[in-house]
This record gives structure tokens, C-alpha cells and sequence, in this order.
């Protein structure tokens, strides 16, 4: 895991921002006659989510260390086979390759809920497999219909993206195949209202299946949006924008409400984890270049600062056994450093200035209101009120993640299987490199902005370009 | 190696990271990364 981070690490670095399109590519014939290919690469959608996959998978497995005591070698084979197909579902190129890793990675993710898991973990990693799986064979006869209608209306048989992006389909077409492509996307997001796998999935699973689900996974379906859904149904993804949206803000606000009721820790991260990526959607669907580019900055700095909280409620829980927030206070007493790394992500999920979490939600929230403006002076005000909703979001954010903290880590000191000890060695390394990460994005965003800035222009004109049939190319 | 060889090379290390813990005496990688520093 180490030597892939230093390879992707390197990749990054000589990443040339200023060029637009497919850089280190591998283009091999895997099943020729089907026009099916081994085609992979860097552009500027993948670069910073390959960077958060390969940055995360050392520190899931430091993390899982002292945890897993049953079957190691099979649950490292699984977090490694997961690791490999969420590589490969980003840098994909070619539709069938890409279908296949996103179905690919699947299995190792239900073994590691329903062999790890806790008790009710079977029921957890089959309503997670059952809505995951649903939305993936409704994208696989999306798939087969736009190759075929590719190759009937232009004579070539190709799964590449860069091909199928030239497909001209009328609105119903479109439309439908949208509605396919974004179920299936929408599930793994998760949007409201098909969120409900999320939570069940996150309180079952061992940390790792959790720092891996929040961490790089739901990216899966934001990044499936930017690199496919919309980009390849333009007029389908604009008739539909108001209602996407919608259901974007709804998910901003509603999974804020429910992070604020919740009494399991592990629930309270789960329902933040829907409302951040509600951000990741408006952002992508106001079409705004700062809004892009800020959605994209929001899915790494959410899978940074999501990732460490999982891995935080997993120390606190192997030494105390439970995640009832009423179980727990005054940790900052019992366990102060644990809590100063603790209260650092906690304020870099509400957004704070200088973190992570403010950088990704402002850009998000400064897109929305430049693409709503111009919208309300022409009298449409949908957009300019579902921008003025979102920002309750923050609020919101806010409100549950310092609730948390103050039950947490303030009042008179209470945990079970007292006296604790703080974290160690192993523990402080992972959270000083996470948290290095977050104040790395949230105090120099102009370097992976600058990595993406292409890309996010180039989904923009995408996505705001025609292409009924007869429409001008 | 190209760099498009390094890209390969970070997608299917894990794969070569599958087959290490399972030749290792127990699964978790520091044990593993002790055996082979062992011998």
C-alpha cells in the first residue's frame, strides 16, 4: 500500500495540469470484436481521487492492526481486492472496464461487512449489496443500449468514453438512460431518499469497511455523475437539473437533521457523510466552473475528513466497546490527545476557515449562487432559493457536529472500561497524516484546484453542449 | 519504466499485496513485513 501511494504519488507530481485530455495512458484490445478495451488514465476528474485512494489505503490497514483479530489474511485480501477495484473503477476509461471494477469491487466490500461486521451484519451487507446491485443492472442495460445505439447511428462498436461522449440520442433516449445511469449512481452517493443502505452499512461495518465506504466509495457515485451520467446525456441532465437539485439540497438538509438526532457515533458521521456529498452534487450541477471545481475539492476533502473520524470512533471503540454518544463525556479529560485530533476534524467537517471542509463548501456555495444570479434576474428563482437552503446546511453541520463534540468530549468524564489510554504511536501517525492532509487542502487549494481546472471546463462545456440527433456538433 | 507503466503498476500492486498476506505466516502486514525482514 505504501509503494502504491509513492508511485500514485509520483503520478501526481508529473500530472501536467495544462494539458486538457487523457494523460499516461494504456490502451490494449481486451475483447477486440465487442470493441471492448483495457484502456486506462490519468485526466483531471481522476487525479485527485486516485491520490485519496492511494493516501487512504496505507492508514486503513495501520488502522485495522490492533481490530481484526479474526481471519487476517483473508480480511487483508479484502481490503487489498477492494483497493484494486476502486483504483480501477477511476481510472477506467472504457465503459465495460469501468463496469467492470464497479461490480468488481462488490464482493470484497460484503465479505468485509458480513465476516467483520458486527451484529447485525448480514442483514446490513445484503441491503447494501441488494440496493447496489439493483442500481447496477439498470446501468448495465443503460450500457448496452448506448453502445448499441452508438454503433447504429455512427457504424463504431466502442465501450471508450471518449467515443460514447459523441453518441447522439433524442430527449426520451436520453432521459431514460439518464434516469438508469443516475439510480444506480444516486444509491452509492447516497442521495435522499435512497440513502437508507448508508447507515446500516457504515454501524455494521469494522472501521476499515467504514473508512473505506465514507472515504473513497460514495466518491464512487459523485465521480460516476461528473465522468459519465451527465456528461453523456447533456440535454436529459439539463431538463432534470431542477429536479437533481432538489433532491441534492433535500439531501444537504435532511441528512443534517438526521446527524442531529442520532445517539450511535457511527450514525452521526453516516448522516453527515449524505448531507457533505448533497454539497458534491450541487456543486456539479450548478455548472459553474468555481462550483465544479469546489465539488471536486469537497469529495477529497470528505473522504479525508470522514475517513479520519471513522478511524476515530474505531480507537474509542476498541477501548471502550460501544458507541452510545450518552455512554461517552469528557474524554478531553481521559483522553486528551485523542480529543485535540478529535475536535481538528470535527471543526474541518463543519467548515471551518483554513481546513479542508471550508475550502470544498465555499467553492460549492459560491458556484450555486454565480449560476442561481442570473437565473433569478431572468425571474427563474428555483436555483437562488435552493442555494439560500443549502447554506442552512452549514449551519446544520454545525450544529450536529459540535452537539457531538460537546457530548463527547465535555462534561464530567464517563466511559466504559475506564481507566483508558490515550491513543499510541501507530494511532497519532495516522491522525497527524490525516489531518496534515486536511490543513494542506484547506491552506493550498490552488494545486489540486489547478490539476482539475481543465476537467472541470471540459464537463461544463460537456454538459451544456447539445447533442440531440441534428443538433450542431 | 514509462509513467503510464507506473499507473499500471498502482493498479494491480494490490493484487501483488493479495498474494503477500497470503504467503505470509499471519495476515496482518507488520507481521508479515517482520517475517520477511527475518529471514
Amino acid at each position: 500500500m505504501i509503494a502504491q501511494f509513492v508511485l500514485a504519488a509520483w503520478l501526481y507530481a508529473r500530472f501536467d495540469s495544462s494539458r486538457a485530455g487523457l494523460q499516461f495512458e494504456t490502451r490494449l484490445p481486451w475483447i477486440a470484436q465487442w470493441g471492448v478495451y483495457y484502456q486506462i488514465g490519468l485526466d483531471g476528474y481522476n487525479v485527485l481521487l486516485v491520490m485519496l485512494t492511494a493516501f487512504l489505503g496505507p492508514l486503513v490497514v495501520a488502522g485495522a492492526f490492533s481490530a481484526i483479530a479474526k481471519d487476517e489474511k483473508l480480511f487483508y485480501a479484502m481490503v487489498f481486492a477492494v483497493q484494486f477495484a476502486m483504483l480501477g473503477t477511476f481510472v477506467a476509461q472504457d465503459l465495460f472496464l469501468f463496469y467492470f471494477f464497479w461490480e468488481t469491487m462488490l464482493i470484497p466490500m460484503f465479505l468485509l461487512i458480513g465476516i467483520w461486521g458486527g451484529e447485525r451484519r448480514i442483514y446490513a451487507t445484503i441491503k447494501f449489496v441488494l440496493y447496489t446491485a439493483f442500481g447496477s443492472i439498470l446501468m448495465l442495460a443503460a450500457v448496452i443500449y448506448l453502445v448499441w445505439s452508438l454503433q447504429k447511428t455512427t457504424g463504431i462498436t466502442s465501450f471508450a468514453f471518449a467515443d460514447l461522449v459523441k453518441s447522439r440520442l433524442p430527449l426520451e433516449a436520453q432521459s431514460l438512460l439518464l434516469a438508469a445511469f443516475a439510480l444506480s449512481f444516486a444509491i452509492k452517493v447516497p442521495m435522499v431518499p435512497l440513502h437508507t443502505w448508508l447507515p446500516d452499512a457504515h454501524v455494521e461495518a469494522p472501521t476499515t469497511g467504514s473508512v473505506i465506504l465514507a472515504g473513497v466509495m460514495l466518491k464512487m457515485g459523485t465521480y460516476g455523475f461528473m465522468k459519465l451520467g451527465f456528461p453523456l446525456f447533456p440535454d436529459a441532465t439539463q431538463l432534470y437539473t431542477p429536479v437533481l437539485m432538489a433532491l441534492a439540497v433535500l439531501s444537504i438538509v435532511y441528512g443534517a437533521c438526521l446527524a442531529l438526532v442520532q445517539d450511535d457515533i457511527k450514525k452521526i458521521i453516516a448522516y453527515s457523510s449524505i448531507s457533505h456529498l448533497g454539497y458534491v452534487m450541487l456543486g456539479l450541477l450548478s455548472l459553474d466552473l468555481v462550483g465544479i471545481q469546489g465539488a471536486i475539492i469537497q469529495m477529497v476533502s470528505h473522504g479525508l475528513v470522514a475517513g479520519g473520524l471513522f478511524l476515530m470512533v474505531g480507537m474509542i471503540y476498541e477501548r471502550c466497546h460501544t458507541r452510545e454518544l450518552r455512554a461517552y463525556g469528557g474524554l478531553a479529560k481521559l483522553l486528551p490527545v485523542y480529543s485535540v485530533f478529535f475536535m481538528i476534524l470535527t471543526l474541518a467537517s463543519v467548515g471551518l476557515p483554513t481546513t479542508s471542509g471550508f475550502t470544498g463548501e465555499f467553492l460549492v456555495l459560491l458556484g450555486a449562487f454565480r449560476a442561481a444570479w442570473p437565473l433569478h434576474t431572468a425571474g427563474d428563482e428555483l436555483p437562488l432559493v435552493l442555494a439560500v437552503v443549502a447554506v442552512t446546511g452549514v449551519v446544520l453541520g454545525a450544529l450536529y457536529m459540535l452537539r457531538f463534540a460537546l457530548g463527547f468530549l465535555y462534561g464530567a468524564p464517563r466511559a466504559p472500561h475506564q481507566p483508558l489510554v490515550d491513543i499510541n504511536g501507530r494511532e497519532k501517525a495516522i491522525l497527524v497524516l490525516i489531518v496534515a492532509a486536511v490543513f494542506a487542502l484547506g491552506l493550498f487549494p490552488d494545486e489540486p484546484m489547478g490539476k482539475s481546472e481543465l476537467a472541470a471546463k471540459s464537463y461544463r462545456q460537456l454538459v451544456t453542449t447539445s447533442r440531440l440527433p441534428g443538433a450542431k456538433p | 519504466m514509462s509513467d503510464a507503466g507506473v499507473l499500471n503498476a498502482v493498479l494491480f500492486l494490490p493484487l501483488l499485496g493479495i498474494a503477500a498476506v497470503l504467503v505470509a505466516p499471519a495476515g496482518n502486514p507488520a507481521s508479515f513485513a517482520a517475517w520477511r525482514w527475518s529471514r
